[in-house]
């Protein structure tokens, strides 16, 4: 091979794609380490609805062994193995993005060595609205993805989301769609969902050269029959890979003599010498002028080409003369020992399941057509989750059907961890009593479902509270992008409450709030989805998913210290001096990193801030007005607290007691509007001087806050009182009070035991020594002031 | 952006040459398998058991020494751990009067400390950061409540506020049985007043040395005068109970010795090798008569290599 051949780095292909909608590979083995290290990082995410990878069962078996040091594996992205009665050998990478989509197609798997080390072939489309698929081009993909689809039955795809995403990206390519014209020179995408490969192999009667490179032959020459019967007027061309050194996988002796005048040899790969050649590349002579090169995963087997495997390959037309490029010989001899490989694997004891996390459990399914082995007896579940496991014993199990749900709380000890993949394995005896196996990794549907920008404000808020590390840029913008939607009504347009009618036989209780609010979390959701629809809905879930989050997560209470630990695990003992400059170093990309987030945080919050101010609300966005203020606030305070995390000495230019008393005056102070502001006829509002919001939503919408966000308002102001004492409460904190609490409702100690946690976790400067029975004090005399107060 | 090419092409390789360690995050992945199925929770500085005895002394010693919530302070806590963790590294140092009879042990934690004596035993006197502590995350700390002989690293606070960095050891017989063993041993120096209180005094090189041949040297605790603690140490490494997350290494232990009885000569590359291929070098099974050893095997040999080869 010569300089013809291109040497291109496949994370560059990776990058064509600029926002990539979907992510599909395929894949014989795998290593998730691999690609959550190499790969996964490079991909764009920020439009990015779901990254799947199939591959082979036993390649998912061996992947698993990895499972204990992997993050995203079914939480950021699917994994998932195809149920086929072969070997589901396909490496196809097709990356749908925004009117454009990349196909690659080759012989190297998802491992260091198929993407980086061994000596492989790829090929590669790049389709776009100006360039797009040919018609025939664009059927095969999508019967390669419809192919993919296929393979579970239907009783098992419904459970599967994998199954779901396929048909999204099908969808997804078709809008491409596909020019006008095709020929019969074009580049054809050949694989195994549209019938054997050998039946799709262009016919060449006349064809003169046949070149076969591939490293396995399945120990015997019915792949090379296979291959060559379709052209039996070539020339046979071979050039197995030796293996180790010393073998090949194909017995020489006997394709001589049963090919008196094929040339055997081993392939040369100048670019990569001493590299194992992997590469599966085909090429056919069609006359003096041209040829076909097929470059593919389909290894020069009888099952790869013309049995149950799942192969795939693209097949172009090209200059003959660019055959002797990519087919040379090299000088050293091929060994006459025989390649040794058991390709007997007894997966009879290994049953097919899938598990996803519901949040209170584990929803379990195994495959349908495993249904005739249920129910498990003497079954033991274990779920792994980094170094951490709980078991489960259960006599029985599936007695029921194929599907079971067990609560979290049956794995003894078991603490859900966040961002690291869980992993579940089931050990048992079958119907039978044979001894029987399953190991998957646990989905959380939630995640993988979600949209990018919930995905990345999910992902912010748990960054932003957890100890480890800092959040990126975009998951912290991502949340004020959230509190935005809700804020401006995007996300719950909510239809016209009903006004107390007087006829109405029952009096209305005017104290009673008659709208729909955004919080609590667990709102009636199918009356809701119906109000707001299905889009709405996912961002008011997820904007609770993240509220609650908020307040009720506990984060770490060694927050500095796992900040300096990591620090210091870059540190040796006898490397003092080295630790201290990647110490420096660590140091100075923290402060500015955590600057950055400040400063895009503390601006998208000063925006919807300022909206407070000019905010006429609605019937529309009123319910939201209270929930989505605070979301803000909480997630300011929050972004606060991580950029103080990463950065103690850094000047952010307010500080927590500023923002949490501006947020006091935006909701109960009078609203003065600037000078100059003319009063529109169209407003409810007569004059410059609007009212507080929160008498405004109390007084026009009946609204209060839901209680878990009076409880944050509450804590907010015990929080001035702590800073200014006062020994009784003024009468404008008894009105704000009655704003947020119904009357006769009097804090209790669950309403206390909130307001400490929330008030130590985002407003208590001092967390080393919280003033808390200062706090304590003024909690009590709100609460014996309340006492028999009525609004 | 780049061209694709009208024809198949070689990939690159795109590992970044030079630009770090553990480009492809291997080694945690390593670290994790090694630590879940080989030695759960431990890593090889874990040979040194004496460390792991000082260690876990310290904050029980500092429980014993605190009479009321008054004196079970952090600052309290800080001195009295900082003391004995640079008189601890003192130990390593090839001063006169210090015995090696035991050898040296493999990891010296703060050996690098800069301090002159007599002097009072602090880690700013010896320009120590908190980073290369025993309890470091990076150095003993994990093991230490890995091991059991730590419950947890914090002491609730009262009335629910933030809890207090102080370690809270282990109750059970065979912690207790070593905390005894160790403070039963240092007592025989003279200078052992002065180094189990609070008071921050001045230590000489004479103390140090007497300590050190007393166990405050790890490697002293090599000695069979021990054997009792050894054998409750024993206990907590390699866990007899199935259901103990510290089990695989009782596993990992027991092969080893298994394949070293059946060969006694093997390289520990030779030993990795026949855990992989389930034979030895001359072609005979290592198969041991016990099952969960086999599969033990098994998984030890290809969880640990397996995504080097394909």
């Amino acid at each position: 091979m010569g300089n013809v051949i291109e040497f291109i780095k496949l994370s560059e292909i990776f990058g064509l794609v600029s926002k990539p909608k979907f992510v599909l590979g395929t894949t014989y083995t795998l290593s998730l380490a691999f690609f959550e290290s190499v790969i996964f990082p490079d991909i764009q995410r920020s439009h990015l609805k779901s990254c799947l990878i199939l591959c082979d069962a036993i390649g998912h078996h061996h992947a698993l062994s990895e499972a204990a040091a992997l993050q995203g594996a079914a939480q950021d992205y699917m994994v998932v193995a195809a149920p086929v009665p072969g070997a589901f050998h396909s490496k196809v990478w097709l990356i749908i993005g925004e009117g454009e989509a990349v196909l690659l197609v080759g012989s190297g798997n998802l491992t260091q060595a198929g993407f980086m080390t061994n000596a492989e072939m790829f090929d590669a489309l790049h389709f776009t609205l100006q360039a797009p698929p040919t018609p025939a081009m664009a059927a095969s993909v999508r019967a390669f993805l419809m192919g993919l689809a296929g393979m579970w039955p239907a009783q098992d795809g419904q459970h599967l989301l994998c199954v779901e995403t396929l048909s999204k990206m099908e969808y997804a390519f078709a809008d491409l769609g596909a020019s006008r014209n095709g020929d019969l020179q074009e580049t054809r995408f050949i694989h195994s969902f549209n019938g054997p490969l050998i039946e799709q192999m262009p016919k060449e009667p006349e064809a003169s050269d046949l070149y076969i490179a591939a490293p396995f032959f399945g120990g015997n020459i019915q792949g090379l029959a296979a291959v060559s019967s379709r052209y039996s007027s070539a020339k046979i061309h071979l050039f197995p890979a030796v293996h180790g050194g010393n073998s090949t996988d194909i017995p020489l002796s006997k394709v001589i003599s049963t090919y008196p005048k094929a040339s055997v040899s081993p392939l040369a790969v100048p670019q990569k010498k001493n590299a194992f050649p992997h590469l599966k590349l085909y090429g056919v002579v069609k006359n003096k002028d041209s040829a076909w090169l097929y470059c593919t995963s389909a290894n020069c087997t009888d099952a790869a080409w013309r049995g149950t495997n799942v192969e795939a390959g693209l097949l172009r037309s090209v200059p003959r003369s660019l055959l002797s490029k990519y087919f040379t010989a090299s000088s050293n001899k091929l060994p006459a020992a025989a390649l040794k490989i058991d390709y007997q694997v007894d997966v009879t004891s290994v049953l097919p399941c899938w598990a996803s996390d519901t949040g209170a459990g584990l929803d379990i399914v195994v495959a349908h057509n495993s249904r005739n082995r249920l129910p498990l007896k003497e079954v033991t579940l274990t779920i792994r989750s980094g170094s951490n496991l709980a078991i489960c014993h259960k006599p029985v199990l599936f007695h029921e059907g194929v599907v079971v749900h067990l609560p979290w709380t049956a794995f003894a000890g078991w603490q859900r961890r966040r961002k690291i993949a869980h992993c579940l394995e089931i050990c048992a005896r079958d119907v039978t009593g044979k001894n029987v196996h399953a190991a998957c990794l646990v989905e959380n549907k939630l995640l993988l479902s979600a949209d990018p920008i919930h995905r990345s404000a999910f992902r912010g808020a748990l960054a932003l509270l957890d100890a480890e590390g800092a959040p990126e840029l975009a998951d912290v913008a991502a949340i004020f992008t959230l509190a935005r939607d809700v804020f401006e009504g995007h996300a719950a347009k909510v239809s016209e409450p009903k006004r107390p009618d007087s006829s109405t036989s029952q009096p209305e209780n005017e104290n009673q709030p008659v709208s729909i609010a955004v919080w609590p979390p667990q709102p009636d959701t199918t009356e809701l989805r119906k109000r707001i629809g299905a889009g709405a809905f996912g961002h008011l879930q997820w904007f609770q998913k993240i509220l609650k989050i908020f307040l009720s997560n506990e984060p770490s209470d060694d927050e500095n210290d796992h900040f300096e630990s990591n620090l210091a695990a870059h540190g040796d003992d006898d490397q003092e001096s080295v630790a201290e400059v990647c110490r420096d170093e660590a140091l100075d990309g923290a402060i500015k990193k955590a600057q950055r987030i400040w400063v895009s945080a503390y601006k998208d919050y000063t925006r919807l801030r300022d909206k407070l101010t000019h905010l006429c609300p609605t019937t529309e966005n009123a319910p939201n007005i209270w929930a989505a203020a605070l979301f803000a606030l909480l997630s300011t305070l929050a972004v606060y607290r991580a950029v103080k995390r990463m950065a103690p000495d850094l000047p952010l230019g307010v500080t927590c007691d500023a923002l949490c008393d501006d947020f006091l005056r935006a909701m109960f102070n009078e609203r003065r509007q600037p000078d100059d502001f003319c009063c529109p006829k169209s407003l409810r509002y007569r004059s410059e001087k609007f009212p507080a919001l929160s008498h405004d939503l109390y007084c026009t919408f009946k609204l209060r806050p839901h209680q878990d966000i009076a409880n944050v308002i509450l804590a907010l102001l015990i929080n001035r009182r702590v800073r200014v004492p006062e020994t009784s409460l003024p009468i404008f904190q008894k009105h704000q009070i009655n704003m947020i609490y119904p009357p006769g409702l009097v804090p209790d100690q669950h309403v206390f035991d909130t307001c400490v946690r929330v008030w130590r976790r985002y407003m208590c400067t001092d967390s080393a020594n919280p003033p808390e029975a200062a706090f304590e004090a003024n909690f009590k005399i709100i609460t014996q002031c309340l006492s028999g107060v009525t609004p | 952006m780049t061209a694709l090419p009208d024809r198949p092409f070689v990939p690159k390789d795109f590992s970044l040459r030079g630009g770090g360690i553990d480009f492809l995050g291997l080694r945690w992945v390593n670290l994790t398998i090694v630590g879940r199925d080989l030695i759960p929770e431990l890593n090889n500085v874990t040979a040194d058991m004496g460390t792991f005895f000082l260690g876990a002394w310290i904050p029980w010693k500092f429980k014993k020494l605190c009479s009321n919530d008054r004196d079970y302070t952090e600052k309290n806590y800080q001195a009295f751990r900082e003391k004995v963790e640079v008189a601890l590294a003192l130990t390593f140092r090839n001063e006169e009067g210090i015995d090696r009879k035991f050898g040296e042990v493999r990891n010296r934690v703060g050996n690098t400390q800069k301090i002159s004596l007599p002097s009072p035993l602090s880690f700013k006197e010896a320009k120590r950061t908190k980073q290369n502590s025993l309890y470091a995350a990076a150095i003993y700390g994990p093991s230490l409540q890995y091991l059991g002989f730590i419950k947890t690293y914090h002491s609730q606070a009262k009335g629910g506020a933030k809890s207090l960095n102080i370690p809270v050891p282990a109750d059970d017989s065979d912690a207790l049985e070593i905390f005894r063993g160790v403070d039963a041993s240092l007592q025989k120096a003279s200078c052992y007043e002065r180094l189990a209180s609070f008071d921050a005094t001045r230590f000489t090189q004479k103390d140090i040395s007497q300590l050190s041949q007393v166990g405050l040297d790890p490697a002293w605790f090599r000695s069979r005068a021990y054997a009792k603690i050894k054998k409750s140490f024993r206990r907590k490494l390699l866990p007899s109970d199935s259901h103990e997350p510290g089990y695989p290494r009782t596993l990992t232990a027991r092969l080893l010795l298994e394949t070293v009885r059946q060969r006694p000569q093997l390289t520990v590359p030779q030993i990795r090798a026949a855990w992989y291929t389930g034979m030895f070098e001359d072609g005979k099974s290592v198969a041991t008569s016990n099952q969960l050893l086999n599969e033990a095997a098994t998984r030890r040999g290809k969880g640990a290599v397996r995504w080097l080869k394909d």
